[in-house]
């Protein structure tokens, strides 16, 4: 067994007499993506909140690399590698979307401490930035303020952002949400050449993305992971069925003609 | 690429002229030889230096602080009390006066920073009171400070090379450091710094999310635009030869916040256009009648309600941003 | 002899705690409830004052009477009268002015108020002149009362103390056991609660605001036989409200009851002890200074005050 990029070990997180987070243990291995599933309520945003960094769990550790990062605040973990990209889209409004990919590259290009260069003219920033842009398909729209850019066009530049850190680590809250049907297939697409180039942890309420992409998929329950399976496996689970029996049972059969579940997952 | 400067636009609009006709003004109006012109003029450009500090904070970084005028009064209180221990080079005193706005700024910004919203607000209005009364504590023997202020006791001397005492020589001094403090102002919030300083004040979540210490950055703008402003403060001490605690009461950041927004904020040159309108209007309309106030603080509503952007916002050309 | 002086400076420092607090209790709640920076709470500390001022004087000559008595209730009605036109001028402007302003940025909340102020101090300069006005406490409430054996008291502190402490009451009571406290506990912590319970939330903010000001009143006309009104004096009272809300956590009332105390303990004593040590320049200078550093003291380890509502 290789080591995990990414290991948490019993995260717990209350909110009063409310448990949000309880006992969860997971891990992301290299190259390999990893969702995380859940009826509404149980607990993904939470989890994700303290995983970046956001929330600090009353129990539990969080690895990154092997290192402990669980007291380390948000814009150290995401030196050390972790990257996210947000549910509500979480740009630079007043930006032009070529500026917010350099921003974001900006951010592992030592220290910004440099008060005179011009930042528009920092030739290797805006060459990564272009090249990023162009690999999602916004290369065309690079010089758009982004407050007139589409949701979808959005969604990609978040994506484009998290890359432009270097990341060992992709946490994606919900890649997709809010598009169109085009839009989520060319998303898909775009994260399928990411697989095996990152190790990404998805949290995903799609479960045409999930079973596309996923290697591996927990399911979280009222804060607790019931469940770690293949995606062929985790429809059989006995749990999972329940847990979303009524409300999305029908979904977890449904099997799309891309889902092929990765035969190099590394368990 | 080039850029013009000061504006990022090469084609000449409403704004150069603006600008050209303001300096235009500055440069010959010494030789007018009227004493209260010029000091009113010189007045605007120290005052404008504060304006533009505040904006870097304000327009660029977000950070509505309403305690600006506790560095107006550092720089004037240490060029002051060193003058009275006998120290009159300005090549000591004026960069004591940065320094010291500098380190007050880094432990002021250590407190305020933390908050956000309408804490940082209130918090910064605090600080400036606090500070307020400490200037009514500073006491030099019997007869100086506290609440009286401090007169300067003599002229800060260049080694001989420049005269403060002579308006016009002051006048001119003011005017380069003014144009100096424009162009670093103007490189600064075009650079990476000034980069990551806007996008925390669209989106500091994101900053922190992508590995931005942004507490340590926002420091570091607000001890830059602290030492700018400090230095204005050392200025206006020169020029008013007078400081008291009401150079840091906080009608006085009030007043610092109304000229760069009237002129309009996020941009460099709309600080320095509020204060020229500020200061007009207060000559003007106290001229007129003693209670300005009565005819100035309604027209502040109306401003709010019907004019958000600003002068600048008028010259500006349509569709530009920033 | 000296322990004297300091209980009873500690009971004027009570005293001037609660006259925070009827300041604090109502702009924490704006600010909290409607996210409105309100600078002009301070202005209707001093309208108050001077409406109240002007009240009691005009029903004083009016009447013409001499009782004691019946003095005490012409300042009572006084009081009551200045409340009521600081109230109703408040209304007005909050349906003219504010409501438009809610909406708008935290920009626009400073700019206009500060507009709104320079423009309320002017105005009282205009009507009351600037000179300070003083009212005489009623003939009731002059001599100093007993309170344990050995130990006397001005009666009028201890009176405005006890109305405060009522209020104080009432608006525990209001908070707490009605359905519009129970709105306005929600607003505190959710707005977006409060309008999705289908409550009018304009009526909601037109009631706060009254609340608010009235208390702001009340501080104001109270305190006036003490140290009587002037022009200026309730952007003082304001900015102290600004440290108690701070330290309390905006939108808390029981933090701005607690910081309120605290900050009237730390200012009437510091202004009493620190000149006997440190002279009569830096000392007064230095209790003047002390209730900041507290702020700053408790804001370094609390960014959000002490009691922030809705932030765990």
């Amino acid at each position: 067994m290789t080591e995990a990029v990414l290991k948490v070990e019993g995260l717990t997180k209350r909110f009063g007499a409310l448990i949000a987070n309880e006992d969860v243990d997971l891990d992301v291995q290299p190259g390999e993506v990893h969702a995380v599933i859940g009826p509404n309520g149980a607990g993904k945003t939470t989890f994700v909140s303290q995983l970046a960094g956001e929330l600090r769990p009353d129990h539990g550790r969080i690895l990154l690399g092997g290192r402990d990062v669980t007291a380390l605040p948000v814009h150290k973990r995401a030196r050390l590698g972790l990257a996210r990209s947000y549910q509500i889209t979480s740009v630079i409004p007043s930006f032009s979307a070529l500026e917010n990919v350099a921003f974001a590259a900006q951010a592992i290009d030592g220290n910004s401490f440099k008060f005179w260069k011009p930042a528009r003219s920092v030739d290797h920033l805006n060459e990564k930035a272009a090249a990023i842009l162009a690999e999602i398909g916004l290369g065309h729209r690079q010089d758009i303020l982004v407050k007139n850019m589409s949701h979808g066009e959005h969604r990609q530049l978040e994506i484009a952002m998290a890359l432009a850190t270097d990341p060992k680590v992709l946490l994606l809250d919900e890649p997709t949400a809010g598009m169109g049907p085009a839009a989520t297939e060319g998303m898909i697409a775009f994260l399928d050449t990411l697989k095996g180039r990152y190790a990404i942890l998805m949290i995903e309420h799609d479960m045409d993305v999930v079973f596309s992409l996923a290697d591996r998929i927990s399911a979280l329950v009222n804060g607790r992971r019931v469940a770690t399976e293949r995606p062929d496996q985790i429809r059989q689970n006995a749990e999972v069925r329940r847990a979303y029996l009524g409300d999305k049972a029908d979904k977890l059969n449904v099997s799309r003609s891309k889902a092929s579940p990765g035969g190099d997952t590394s368990c | 690429m080039p850029k013009g400067l000061l504006f990022g636009s090469r084609s000449f609009d409403l704004r150069h002229l603006t600008m050209l006709v303001l300096l235009a003004v500055m440069l010959i109006l010494p030789l007018f030889g009227d004493a209260y012109l010029l000091r009113v003029a010189t007045r605007v450009i120290v005052l404008s230096m504060v304006a533009i500090s505040l904006d870097i904070l304000l327009g660029y970084g977000g950070l509505i602080s309403f305690g600006h005028a506790m560095f107006l009064g550092s720089g004037g209180y240490v060029l002051g009390v060193l003058t009275y221990l006998g120290i009159g080079n300005g090549f000591v005193v004026y960069p004591a006066a940065i320094a010291l706005s500098v380190v007050l700024a880094c432990i002021v910004g250590m407190i305020v920073l933390r908050t956000v919203g309408v804490y940082f607000i209130m918090i910064t209005l605090a600080f400036a009171q606090m500070l307020y009364y400490l200037a009514n504590g500073i006491r030099i023997g019997e007869n100086y400070g506290g609440d009286e202020g401090l007169p300067l006791p003599s002229r800060t001397d260049f080694l001989g090379a420049l005269n403060f005492n002579d308006p016009a020589v002051f006048h001119y001094f003011t005017l380069a450091i003014l144009v100096a403090i424009l162009y670093v102002s103007y490189k600064l919030v075009n650079s990476r710094f000034g980069r990551v300083i806007k996008a925390c004040r669209d989106n500091e979540r994101r900053a922190k999310s992508l590995g931005y210490n942004t507490f340590g950055y926002r420091l570091v703008a607000f001890m830059i635009s602290g030492g700018i402003a400090g230095l204005a403060g050392a200025l206006h001490m020169n020029l008013q030869k007078f400081v008291s605690p009401d150079e840091l009461h906080w009608i006085i950041s009030g007043d610092l916040l109304i000229m760069v927004i009237v002129g309009g904020a996020n941009s460099l040159i709309g600080p320095i256009i509020g204060t020229g309108v500020f200061v007009l209007l207060e000559e003007g309309i106290s001229n007129l009648t003693e209670h300005w106030m009565a005819i100035f603080g309604p027209m502040l509503i109306l401003i709010v309600l019907f004019g958000r952007r600003g002068i600048y916002g008028l010259i500006k050309p349509k569709g530009e941003d920033g | 002899m000296s322990l004297l002086l300091i209980i009873e400076q500690m009971l004027n420092g009570v005293q001037f705690g609660i006259m925070l607090f009827l300041m604090a209790a109502g702009l924490t709640l704006i600010f909290g409830i409607m996210d409105f920076v309100n600078l002009t709470h301070g202005s209707l500390y001093m309208l108050g004052g001077f409406f109240g001022a002007k009240s009691i004087a005009w029903l004083t000559a009016l009447t013409g009477w001499s009782d004691i008595w019946l003095l005490t209730l012409l300042f009572v009605l006084g009081v009551m009268l200045g409340i009521l036109i600081t109230v109703g001028l408040n209304a007005i402007l909050e349906v003219t002015i504010f409501r438009r302003l809610y909406s708008g940025t935290h920009l626009d909340h400073v700019l206009a108020t500060f507009g709104l102020l320079l423009f309320f101090n002017e105005f009282a300069k205009i009507l009351f002149g600037s000179e300070p006005m003083n009212v005489p406490k009623p003939p009731t409430l002059l001599s100093p009362i007993e309170i344990i054996p050995g130990i006397t008291y001005s009666s009028y502190r201890l009176a405005i103390t006890v109305v405060g402490i009522l209020a104080a009451i009432g608006l525990y009571l209001l908070i707490s056991r009605t359905r519009v406290g129970m709105l306005i506990r929600a607003g505190a912590s959710n707005r977006e609660m409060v309008a999705g319970l289908g409550m009018n939330i304009n009526r909601l903010f037109t009631l706060v605001f009254a609340l608010g000001a009235g208390l702001a009143a009340l501080a104001g006309v109270m305190t006036t036989p003490l140290t009587s009104v002037q022009v200026g004096i309730g952007e003082e009272i304001m900015i102290l409200t600004f440290v108690v809300i701070v330290i309390g956590g905006i939108g808390s009332i029981r933090g701005a009851f607690i910081a309120s105390i605290l900050i009237g303990l730390i200012d009437t004593i510091g202004r009493f002890l620190l000149p006997m040590f440190l002279g009569y320049t830096l000392g007064p200078a230095i209790a003047a200074m002390a209730i900041y550093l507290a702020m700053a003291g408790v804001l370094f380890f609390r960014p959000s005050g002490l009691f922030a509502p809705g932030r765990g």
